[in-house]
C-alpha cells in the first residue's frame, strides 16, 4: 500500500519528465504514442485507434529552429512545439493532431508539416459555430475523418477498440478529475499550486486508464486524512495554461492557493459536462459543441466572466489569477470583458502576461504582494 | 450612363466611395437597419435583403491612410486591449465607442455578420463587438483547408449555416427572404468578380498598364458593392481603360518607366501608404500584383448554396493551406513576369505573416525571384519603420538589377 505523499510525488514526477513519462507508457501498454496540440481535440479516437494519446505542451523556452518558420511575435507555447519538433524530440510519435482553434494553430499546422517531416500531421477542424445542428454533423464526419487518418498509420503494436470503450475510459477519468476538483478546496495545505498542477498535468503523459488508477488511489488516501484548515488567499485560475514552476512556487510562499481552475492546459475541458442522450459519437462531438469559457472558441455573449465569478463562489475563492499568455489574440480579446465581469461583481483579478516558461518570478513577486496589500489588507 | 461615360473609373471609385458612406448615415437616420461584415462575406444575402452594409477593414484603412489611427489606437488601448491585437479591430472597437473621424463615418451597426474565412482574429473582434454593442451577431464560419482540396463535410456545414443565416436574417428584418433575387444578386456577384479578375489580370502585361497601388482605391469597392451593377460596370470600365493604355502602349506612370515589376503580399501600409507608394516608384519598381485580388473572385453556379458555400472557403488565400500559398505566388509570378516580391510581415495579422518564410523559400527556389521581407502594420503607424523598408526596397532592386543583368548577359 503506497502512502499519499509516494502517491504525489509518484505522479509529479511523471509529470516533470514528459518524455520518459510517455516512453514509459508505451513501454507498459505497449502502444505507439500520437501526439495532441492544443488546444482541444477528440482524444477519444486516438485511444479507440489503440495509440497512446499524449499532450504537446511546448517545453522549451529558446528558440532556434523555430524562427526558420515563425516570426518571434508567436505564442510561446507552438513556437516550443515547432522547435521540439524540429529538434527531434517527437521522432517516437506516429502522428501529431493539429486542431485551427485559433490562427497561429492554423500555421504551424501547415509549417510543422514541411519542418517536422518525419511526423504525420491531422489536421483537425472544430466547428466555431456551434449552436446550430449543421455543426453537430460536422463533427461526426469530422471524427470520421480523423478516425480514417489514424487507421491508416496503425501499426501491429496498436490496440484498437470500440470507440465506446474508449470513451468509457475517458469518462471515468473525467469523474475521477471531478472528485479531484471537488476534494483539493479541503487540503490546501497538502494540495500546493504546484503540486495540484503536476497532479493535472501528468495525465497528458499517461495512459487515461492508468492515470485514474493512481489519481483515485490518491484521493482515497487524500480523504482519509482529516480535513485541513488553509491560511491564505483562495484564487481560481483562468487562461491557457500555467505551466510555470517558479510562479507556481511563488503563490505557494505568499500563501496563495489554487482552489479550481477554468485553464485550458488543466480542468476547463475536462469540467464540460457529458450529455448521456444519443450515440457515442454524438455525446463526444457535445462534449466540444457544449465547452464554454475557452477564449479560442466562438462564445457568443462571452460567458466566461460569469463563470468565473459562479465558480469563484461556488469555490469560495477570493480572487481569480488571468494567466494571460504573451501573443495569444483569443485571451487579449477575453480579456477586458474578464476585467470588467469581475470588477463589477467584486471579485479581485490579477491579470499577469508571460511566455509559457518563467524563468524566474522576481518581479512577480512585488506586484502580487502589493496586489495582496490592496485587495486584503491586513 | 451619359454622366458616367464622362467619368473615369478612377472619379468614379471615389464618387461611389463617398456615397456608399453618406447613402448609409442617411439610411440609418432613416430607421433602415444597418450591419457591419467582415471584407469577403457572403454579402448576396444582405444584398437580397436590402441591408446597408458597411465594412469595419474598409474603414479602418481609410482611417489609416488619413493618419488618423492613432486617436482609435490610444483609446482601445484605454480600453484594456492589447497592442499585439489586429490594429484593425483596435481601430474599429475603438471607433465603435468614439463614433467620429476624420477620414469618413459609418453609423453604428444594427447586427454584425462575421466571416471567418480572413482570420480566426474577426470571431473574437466581432464577438467583443456584438456584446459592448448588445447586438446580434450572425457567424458563417469557414473552417481552415489544412488540406489541399475544401473537405465535402466543411462544404455541408457552411452550407448549412448560409440556410441558418436566412433563417436569422428573416428574424432581424421580420421578412420573408426571396430565392429569385437571390439569383439575381449572385449573378451579378459573380459578373462583377468576372470584370474585376479581368481588369485586374491586364497588369500582366508589359508594360503593365496599371499603376499598381491603385488597386488598393479600386479594392474598397470590390468589399462594399460586389453584389451591384453599379460595381460590374465600374470594373467593366476600369478593364476598358486598361485595355486601352495596353493598346497605347502605356505604362504605368506619366512620367518614368516601369523597370521592375514586383508583388506585394499582404495588407498595404496604409498610413505609410504614400511613402511606401514613391520608395518602389523612384526605383521603378511597379506593383503589378498582389495576393489580395483573387480573393474577392469568389465565384459559383447562379443559385448553388452549397458552391456559394465553397467558394467562400477555397478563394480565401489565407484560409487555405501552405501547398495552395507556394502555387497561388508561383503562378502569379509566372502570369505577371515578376522581377520581385515584397513581403510585408504585417504586425496585426499572424495568419498572413506566420507562413511567409516558408513561402518565401519555395517559391525563390522555383521561380528564382528577388524577394525582400519588412517589418510593417496595416494601421499602427508605430510599427513601420521607414529607414527598415527603404534599405530593404533598395537591396530588392540591387538584386532584380543583378537578375536582369544576369539574364541579358546569357542572351
Amino acid at each position: 500500500m503506497k502512502t499519499l505523499q509516494a502517491c504525489i510525488d509518484s505522479l509529479c514526477e511523471q509529470a516533470q519528465h514528459p518524455a520518459r513519462t510517455i516512453q514509459a507508457a508505451c513501454q507498459t501498454t505497449g502502444k505507439p504514442a500520437v501526439g495532441c496540440f492544443p488546444l482541444f481535440v477528440p482524444e477519444e479516437l486516438v485511444y479507440a485507434a489503440g495509440f497512446l494519446p499524449v499532450g504537446l505542451w511546448g517545453g522549451v523556452s529558446a528558440f532556434q529552429k523555430a524562427d526558420q518558420y515563425i516570426q518571434s511575435f508567436a505564442c510561446s507555447i507552438l513556437r516550443a512545439n515547432l522547435e521540439l519538433g524540429m529538434s527531434g524530440a517527437y521522432n517516437a510519435l506516429k502522428a501529431v493532431l493539429i486542431p485551427s482553434q485559433c490562427d497561429t494553430l492554423k500555421c504551424v499546422c501547415e509549417n510543422f508539416k514541411p519542418a517536422v517531416s518525419q511526423v504525420p500531421v491531422i489536421g483537425v477542424t472544430i466547428p466555431n459555430n456551434r449552436g446550430i445542428q449543421a455543426a453537430h454533423q460536422q463533427l461526426l464526419d469530422e471524427f470520421d475523418y480523423i478516425t480514417e487518418q489514424l487507421t491508416a498509420l496503425q501499426t501491429p503494436d496498436c490496440q484498437p477498440m470500440s470507440l465506446e470503450e474508449a470513451f468509457a475510459v475517458y469518462e471515468d477519468y473525467r469523474s475521477v478529475m471531478a472528485q479531484f476538483r471537488d476534494t483539493v478546496p479541503d487540503y490546501l495545505n497538502t494540495i500546493t499550486p504546484a503540486i495540484r498542477h503536476n497532479l493535472i498535468k501528468a495525465a497528458w503523459f499517461m495512459d487515461k486508464k492508468d492515470y485514474t488508477v493512481q489519481m483515485r488511489e490518491l484521493l482515497d488516501l487524500l480523504t482519509q486524512q482529516p480535513k485541513e484548515r488553509f491560511q491564505g488567499t483562495k484564487c481560481i485560475l483562468t487562461g491557457i495554461m500555467l505551466d510555470a514552476a517558479p510562479v507556481l512556487d511563488l503563490l505557494q510562499e505568499l500563501h496563495i492557493a489554487v482552489v479550481d481552475d477554468m485553464l485550458c492546459h488543466e480542468s476547463l475541458f475536462p469540467r464540460t459536462p457529458t450529455r448521456q442522450e444519443g450515440s457515442v459519437s454524438s455525446r463526444l462531438a457535445y462534449r466540444f459543441l457544449d465547452l464554454k469559457g475557452a477564449s479560442p472558441l466562438y462564445d457568443p455573449g462571452k460567458p466566461r466572466g460569469q463563470m468565473l465569478i459562479d465558480l469563484a463562489k461556488a469555490r469560495g475563492a477570493d480572487m481569480v489569477f488571468f494567466t494571460l499568455m504573451k501573443f495569444c489574440d483569443p485571451e487579449a480579446f477575453d480579456h477586458p470583458f474578464v476585467k470588467a465581469d469581475l470588477k463589477a461583481a467584486g471579485v479581485p483579478l490579477l491579470s499577469v502576461e508571460h511566455d509559457q516558461l518563467v524563468e524566474s518570478a522576481g518581479q512577480l513577486r512585488t506586484r502580487i504582494q502589493g496586489f495582496l496589500e490592496i485587495n486584503f489588507p491586513g | 450612363m451619359n454622366e458616367q461615360s464622362k467619368r473615369s473609373s478612377k472619379q468614379w471609385v471615389n464618387d461611389m466611395l463617398r456615397e456608399h458612406y453618406r447613402h448609409a448615415r442617411q439610411a440609418k437616420e432613416d430607421g433602415q437597419l444597418v450591419c457591419w461584415s467582415t471584407s469577403i462575406a457572403p454579402q448576396e444575402l444582405l444584398t437580397t435583403m436590402g441591408i446597408i452594409t458597411m465594412y469595419p477593414e474598409n474603414h479602418a484603412a481609410a482611417i489609416g491612410a488619413r493618419k488618423d489611427t492613432e486617436q482609435f489606437i490610444h483609446h482601445t488601448e484605454q480600453m484594456g486591449y492589447s497592442s499585439d491585437l489586429c490594429s484593425y479591430a483596435r481601430v474599429n472597437l475603438a471607433y465603435a465607442e468614439l463614433q467620429h473621424s476624420e477620414a469618413e463615418n459609418m453609423p453604428l451597426p444594427d447586427f454584425l455578420l462575421c466571416t471567418s474565412n480572413i482570420c480566426h482574429t474577426v470571431i473574437k473582434w466581432y464577438e467583443n463587438l456584438a456584446k459592448e454593442l448588445n447586438i446580434p451577431l450572425i457567424l458563417f464560419d469557414t473552417p481552415f483547408n489544412h488540406t489541399d482540396e475544401v473537405q465535402e463535410h466543411n462544404v455541408k456545414y457552411m452550407e448549412g449555416q448560409l440556410y441558418h443565416i436566412i433563417d436569422q436574417l428573416e428574424e432581424i428584418t421580420g421578412k420573408k427572404f426571396d430565392y429569385d433575387k437571390l439569383r439575381e444578386v449572385m449573378a451579378i456577384s459573380n459578373e462583377t468578380c468576372s470584370w474585376w479578375k479581368k481588369a485586374t489580370e491586364l497588369a500582366a502585361a508589359k508594360p503593365s498598364p496599371l499603376d499598381g497601388f491603385e488597386l488598393f482605391n479600386y479594392l474598397a469597392i470590390i468589399v462594399f458593392a460586389r453584389g451591384t451593377e453599379e460595381a460590374r460596370d465600374l470594373f467593366h470600365l476600369w478593364h476598358d481603360e486598361l485595355a486601352e493604355k495596353i493598346r497605347l502602349g502605356q505604362g504605368p506612370w506619366k512620367e518614368g518607366e516601369e523597370q521592375y515589376r514586383v508583388l506585394w503580399d499582404g495588407i498595404a501600409c496604409w498610413p505609410y501608404l504614400r511613402y511606401t507608394y514613391k520608395t518602389l516608384k523612384n526605383l521603378g519598381i511597379n506593383v503589378v500584383t498582389s495576393t489580395y485580388p483573387k480573393s474577392w473572385t469568389v465565384s459559383y453556379e447562379t443559385g448553388d448554396i452549397a458552391g456559394m458555400a465553397r467558394a467562400y472557403s477555397a478563394n480565401v488565400y489565407p484560409n487555405r493551406n501552405l501547398n495552395y500559398d507556394v502555387d497561388n505566388m508561383v503562378t502569379l509570378t509566372k502570369k505577371f513576369g515578376l522581377d520581385g516580391i515584397v513581403f510585408h510581415s504585417n504586425r496585426s495579422c499572424k495568419l498572413m505573416d506566420f507562413r511567409q518564410y516558408e513561402v518565401q523559400r519555395r517559391v525563390m527556389e522555383e521561380c528564382g525571384v528577388a524577394s525582400v521581407m519588412f517589418d510593417g502594420d496595416q494601421t499602427d503607424p508605430r510599427l513601420f519603420s521607414e529607414a527598415q523598408y527603404e534599405t530593404r526596397i533598395q537591396a530588392l532592386a540591387e538584386m532584380m538589377e543583378a537578375n536582369q543583368r544576369k539574364r541579358r548577359n546569357a542572351q
